[in-house]
């Protein structure tokens, strides 16, 4: 019977838990009272069980021979990869899930470089156009320092945040209001109500328009913060809005609210703007976050943000593949792409597009999957290595604060699985190259020589001595701001930013309701518990556009049956609360593959995830 | 047995000495703050500072996830132990709390109940060897004054120490205890009149700093009652984010689901793993049907359970014995000491 | 192992297959080891395990005084009845039981029996319906009414040829959509009791199947005149353990596992989640 002190793989949130372990196994995951003061979890972290006995688990190496994946040793899988990485007849590109560790990241980067690949992330939860946007206005990497100023907060907006989507959120929401702090919602459609907060309603084809409007009401109004007046770009932007003709035709926002609404965050004593899924995930999710960071500067509240709470490491995955990562939905769609390395996701399973992506995987040369469990692209891989969890490895993560913290090994790596890191060197030695970290914790070291925000966290913090006791709360380190304070920089809006975006979303007025849901969630996939999480996971409800449930004549609490590719399947219809009450939500019954109505998603994918309206024909069963 | 008393200093001889017939488990730090339930051994410190662990003692009864049995070749069927199974040692624990011990007395009750025993579990409380440490302050979320589980207990335990400075002393009720002891009587004497008198003192300024409320007894009436309207559940229900964690924390609380796992080729074990009434899944059906698809519903089921149904009828008393682990853990604020104040002060 | 766990399953052997439905088989299986197959109450129920997906609830769908085998019903709706439905004669599934309590079959003696059925709802109330017959003389009229969805909808339909033969019982049988072949009734269950009389101080009504059905038959057994505490049914719920312990059939103070899951409807009445 054993402890281990670590941190939870399911959110960027990174909670810290104790892994009870006996006998090799994972019996429970608990909350620490310790760490942070709150011992509490959500149900992903109540369930962190081991995946060892999971029925996808992957556990050996597998080359395809004559069609199919056939179990090999990890030299000849090795071998096999390095000869295809080595013939590529263009760069090849290396797609990462962000559930990697920062240690596995950058080891991967390293082997692309080596062969002259390039790097991509498969994270579709909003962080990089939250992170985009934090640099170009603010110059930092992070928003706020920690959850808990969101407790403490007097007044907060909530940006497209599904507090169904991120419970820790939730709670600090609920703590903040009931000790007396208001709270505003922006959102798409009207809220269920009930929880005491406001609502601004968005239409959801002018929801880029939020930011501008509040920009406006600042400028004109005479109210920006003193400190925005002296940051790099306020008389551009004083000018455009001096020169913006006032007003406009909007029912949802008046002239007169929006600066009731600015004005009191204004003089809020601690006010808090939460930026969620639904908004970063939205089109046009960089240049409106941008505009909306702008806004929140103007209001003086530059470091009372909160942006997205990604996946288990989608923070610490941009930190250390930098700049040079593209989103993998725009990379895999490039022409001439004829090798790719999949590491850490079901690239097929989450992505928004799979139809596109289905048809650019057939056509590629290779596809390697690094991976810790069998999914959906799987069927494409030419070569794949079995990876492990966070509980059977050490490694760092780090959280939507920006702390740097453990994930600690343990129980043993089930068989041929191990780390990333140990993959790419494995492969990179036969590049060449002969040195590679033999520890996490030297590949920690060797990180940071590269990965300048972590130069300042040593690696004795992180893997010291007394490793078995420290608490990863407690030794977690950051942020790895820049250094210094924020340089604040903005700049008028870009012409057509101004401009709505009606048409594209009018095709599909749901696309920005459902934003990452699914992404967040399905990160239950690591758990043994599946089956647990299952039960709880959004990620098997559709959505379809009110007008073509209207057209069908079909009803809440309607069966109906959704023909997709490859099959049908038979759902059940249900208002949900979080939707307008026009807007049906499917549920598929027992029995009916989830995996297949995913699949069904148009062509042209924008940014919008896993959830999608539904083509195929809908009949009443 | 009269009382007797052992130097704080020799506790570790003391649990040595059990450590030949039993398997010693007691308090431990991990990590800096948080104390749990570990393997007892010599280099670590016994702490009895400590308010109470992350998780009850429930763990090491029920765990949180523990193999029924194990299946070859399902198709056909061979079935034998799991890998937890064979000849262990029974528990000694030291340091158990004593609104754990109360919710531990509560779990044997249950898992014997209703014509049906639990083996397994009901033989791993019965062999182990109780070892209550009464509470000499109370935590932040503390009330089980309000619901007869402590600070000290009267009966359901082996031994009960109380601190009493550079000494403990041992109140022993069971053969068990006796037998505990005496294993090691060289370490113990007699305790004199004095030390009993330390401890009177002590039991009855102890009495003192624990608040006693009415909200229980309200709440729970109440509850019972129907007093509550449908509005309030529908209300608090929204702060629940459903992650289950007051069920686990609860010492009280029993739930599980049985799912087969791979475990070899061919081979899978089943297993037996906490379950949450909070979750939405923990009533759906196969066909999707869902008897209590409200997050209401399952609240509402939660208190009633806890405070009503079962546990005056059945159990002799209501499902909470004041640990406040769900005061720490809940996120909503719907813990059973917040919830029942508001029911006491909201609901007339 | 040690002594028998209350989870440890019986291992038995499937005998026999057959196919009821399109989606709805019975399965003969072999109980020689099972020292309580003749000595279970129509009514009750079992565990079943299918090795590697799980276990699940299933109604003694035989009366206890008649098969040498275990007969369950079984509709193909989740994980575990997917399995099973790939399974054949010579495959082993595992069995816990009998649980549960059982129709009142004493109560029953020296009255008027009405069964209404509805689709997979007949085999709990086919137990208890052979349990009668086979203690014919204890019973005064024996009616059973059965409705299923189409004709091929039908389950046991070469004892619903024997019954309708036979004088012991009347059998009415009704389909929602008929077929070419189909010279019954037509409609919903419920329309066979509009009009009916009964003496409904001697009769005790059993009735099983689909929530909705349910809802009106019951009704209308009541607008009969019949008591409600002598409307019986089963109730279900997702249950894993059957012995009163993994808390998920819970209703109200009930374990419907243990408790139930046979219920009269004055009882379900009392429920605080009354379905």
């Amino acid at each position: 019977m054993a402890f281990h002190p670590s941190t939870c793989p399911y959110c960027s949130c990174a909670c810290a838990l104790l892994l009870h372990e006996e006998n090799g196994r994972l019996l429970g995951s608990y909350p620490r009272a310790g760490a942070d003061g709150r011992a509490e979890l959500c149900m992903r972290g109540w369930n962190c069980t081991s995946s060892e006995s999971h029925p996808d688990r992957l556990t050996a190496p597998m080359v395809r021979n004559a069609g199919r994946l056939v179990r090999a040793s990890w030299r000849e899988a090795v071998e096999e990869i390095a000869s295809r990485l080595g013939s590529a007849a263009s760069p090849p590109l290396f797609a990462l899930g962000p559930t990697l560790a920062n240690e596995d990241v950058f080891a991967v980067r390293r082997l692309a470089r080596r062969v002259g690949g390039r790097v991509s992330t498969t994270d579709l939860s909003g962080v990089q156009a939250a992170r985009f946007a934090l640099r170009q206005v603010l110059g930092t990497g992070y928003g706020l320092p920690n959850l808990e100023t969101v407790a403490g907060a007097d007044l907060i907006w909530l940006v497209g945040v599904d507090l169904e989507d991120c419970p820790q959120v939730a709670s600090r929401v609920t703590q903040a209001r009931r000790d007396g702090g208001a709270v505003v919602r922006f959102d798409v459609y009207a809220s269920a109500g009930g929880d005491g907060s406001r609502m601004v309603a968005m239409p959801p084809d002018e929801f880029g328009r939020l930011p501008l409007i509040l920009q406006q009401a600042v400028i004109v109004a005479n109210l920006a913060d003193p400190e925005a007046r002296a940051a790099a770009g306020f008389e551009d932007l004083t000018r455009y809005w001096q020169a913006e003709p006032a007003g406009g035709d909007r029912a949802w926002l008046s002239d007169e609210a929006a600066l009731a609404l600015v004005r009191e965050f204004r003089f809020a004593r601690r006010p808090v703007a939460v930026l969620g899924s639904r908004w970063l995930t939205s089109s046009r999710a960089e240049e409106n976050t941008v505009q909306l960071l702008q806004a929140l500067v103007l209001l003086g509240a530059a470091n009372h943000v909160l942006t997205a709470v990604g996946e288990a490491n989608s923070w610490g995955s941009l930190d250390v593949l930098g700049a040079e990562a593209r989103p993998a939905e725009l990379a895999w769609r490039e022409a001439g792409l004829d090798t790719l390395v999949v590491v850490g996701d079901d690239l097929v399973r989450h992505s928004p597009c799979a139809a596109a992506l289905t048809e650019t995987l057939d056509r590629l040369r290779t596809v390697v999957v690094i991976d810790r469990f069998a999914g959906d692209t799987l069927r494409f891989a030419d070569v794949v290595l079995p990876s492990c969890t966070s509980a059977e490895t050490d490694g760092t993560t780090t959280n939507v604060f920006g702390a740097v913290q453990r994930w600690r090994r343990a129980v043993p790596l089930p068989g041929d699985c191990c780390p990333e890191r140990l993959w790419a060197s494995r492969i990179g030695r036969l590049f060449g190259v002969e040195e590679w970290p033999a520890t996490a914790a030297s590949w920690f070291d060797a990180m940071r020589y590269e990965v300048e925000s972590y130069l300042p966290i040593l690696p004795e913090r992180m893997y010291g001595e007394n490793d078995a006791v420290s608490a990863a709360g407690d030794d977690g380190l950051g942020p790895p701001r820049v250094a210094g304070q924020t340089r604040v920089r903005l700049a008028a809006p870009a012409g057509d930013v101004a401009s709505t975006d009606r048409g594209q979303d009018a095709a599909f007025p749901m696309r920005m309701v459902l934003g990452a849901h699914v992404a967040n969630w399905s990160t239950g996939t690591v758990s043994q518990r599946e089956e647990l999480l299952r039960r709880e996971i959004p990620e098997s409800t559709l959505a379809a556009a009110p007008a073509v449930l209207e057209t069908l004549g079909v009803k809440p609490g309607w069966t109906a049956k959704v023909l997709v590719p490859g099959g049908e399947a038979t759902v059940t219809t249900r208002a949900d609360l979080r939707l307008p009450p026009d807007v049906l939500v499917l549920v598929p019954l027992g029995g009916s593959p989830p995996a297949q109505l995913r699949r069904c998603c148009p062509g042209p994918g924008g940014r919008s995830v896993g959830v999608q309206p539904i083509p195929a024909r809908l009949e009443r069963a | 047995m009269r009382p007797m008393t052992i130097l704080e200093s020799v506790l570790p001889s003391f649990l040595a000495a059990l450590a030949g017939d039993y398997r010693v488990v007691a308090p431990q730090r991990v990590g800096g703050a948080d104390v749990v339930y570990a393997d007892w051994t010599d280099d670590v410190p016994v702490d009895l500072d400590f308010v109470n662990t992350v998780v009850p003692p429930k763990m090491l009864f029920f765990p949180a996830r523990e193999t029924l049995f194990h299946i070859e070749d399902p198709r056909h069927a061979t079935l034998s132990a799991g890998q937890e199974a064979g000849a262990t040692k029974p528990l000694a624990i030291f340091g158990l709390r004593s609104c754990d011990a109360t919710g531990l007395a509560f779990l044997e009750k249950f898992f014997a109940g209703r014509g049906f025993e639990d083996d397994t579990i009901l033989a791993r409380i019965r062999s182990a060897l109780t070892m209550t440490l009464a509470c000499r302050e109370p935590g932040a979320d503390c009330f089980c004054v309000c619901c007869e589980a402590g600070p000290w207990l009267t009966a359901g335990f082996d031994i009960q120490f109380s601190d009493l400075g550079d000494r403990l002393l041992a109140d022993v009720r069971t053969e068990k205890g006796e037998a505990a002891i005496a294993a090691a009587s060289s370490l113990f004497t007699l305790a004199t009149p004095e030390d009993l008198d330390a401890w009177s003192r002590q039991l009855t300024k102890v009495d003192a700093t624990f608040e006693r409320r009415s909200f229980m007894a309200a709440g729970t009436r109440r509850i019972s009652l129907g007093r509550i309207p449908q509005e309030k559940w529908e209300h608090w229900a929204e702060d629940c984010r459903g992650c289950g964690g007051c069920c686990f924390v609860c010492p009280t609380c029993s739930c599980f689901t049985v799912t087969d796992r791979p475990s070899g080729d061919d081979a899978f074990d089943r297993e037996r793993q906490w379950d949450a009434c909070l979750y939405e899944g923990f009533t759906r059906e196969a066909s999707g049907h869902n008897p209590r698809a409200a997050k209401a519903e399952r609240l509402k089921r939660r208190f009633f359970h806890k405070m009503s149904y079962q546990y005056i009828d059945v159990m002799g008393r209501h499902g909470c014995v004041g640990c406040g682990r769900c005061v720490a853990t809940c996120m909503g604020g719907l813990d059973i000491s917040t919830l029942l104040t508001r029911i006491h002060d909201e609901c007339p | 192992m040690s002594a028998r766990s209350l989870y440890l399953p019986h291992l038995a052997e499937i005998a026999r297959v057959e196919e009821e439905t399109p989606d709805t088989r019975t399965y003969f299986l072999e109980a020689n080891g099972v020292e309580w197959r003749r000595a279970y109450h129509p009514g009750q129920f079992v565990e079943l395990s299918v090795f590697g997906v799980g276990e699940a609830p299933f109604c003694l769908a035989q009366s206890p005084t008649r098969s040498d085998f275990i007969e369950l019903t079984v509709r193909r709706t989740g994980a575990v009845t997917n399995r099973l439905h790939t399974y054949r004669a010579g495959d082993v599934v595992g069995l816990r039981g009998p649980f549960g309590n059982a129709f009142p079959f004493e109560r029953a003696r020296g009255r008027n029996l009405l069964f209404v059925g509805g689709g997979i709802g007949l085999p709990p109330l086919r137990s208890l319906i052979n349990y009668v017959l086979d203690h014919r003389t204890d019973y005064r009229d024996v009616t059973v009414l059965y409705g299923a969805r189409t004709p091929a909808d039908r389950v046991y339909k070469n004892e619903l040829a024997e019954w309708s033969r036979s004088p012991a019982l009347t059998l009415v049988e009704t389909v929602d959509r008929g077929d070419d072949t189909w010279t019954g009734h037509v409609g919903v269950v419920t329309r066979l009791l509009k009009g009916m009389t009964v003496d409904a101080a001697a009769t005790l009504a059993f009735t099983c199947g689909p929530p909705v059905m349910l809802t009106f038959v019951v009704a209308e057994l009541i607008a009969l005149g019949i008591a409600p505490s002598n409307v019986v049914t089963t109730l279900e719920r997702y249950m894993k353990c059957g012995v009163g312990k993994c808390g998920h059939c819970c209703v109200g103070h009930h374990y419907i596992c243990v408790d139930g899951p046979v219920y009269n409807y004055d009882q379900i009445r009392r429920l605080p989640e009354a379905p």
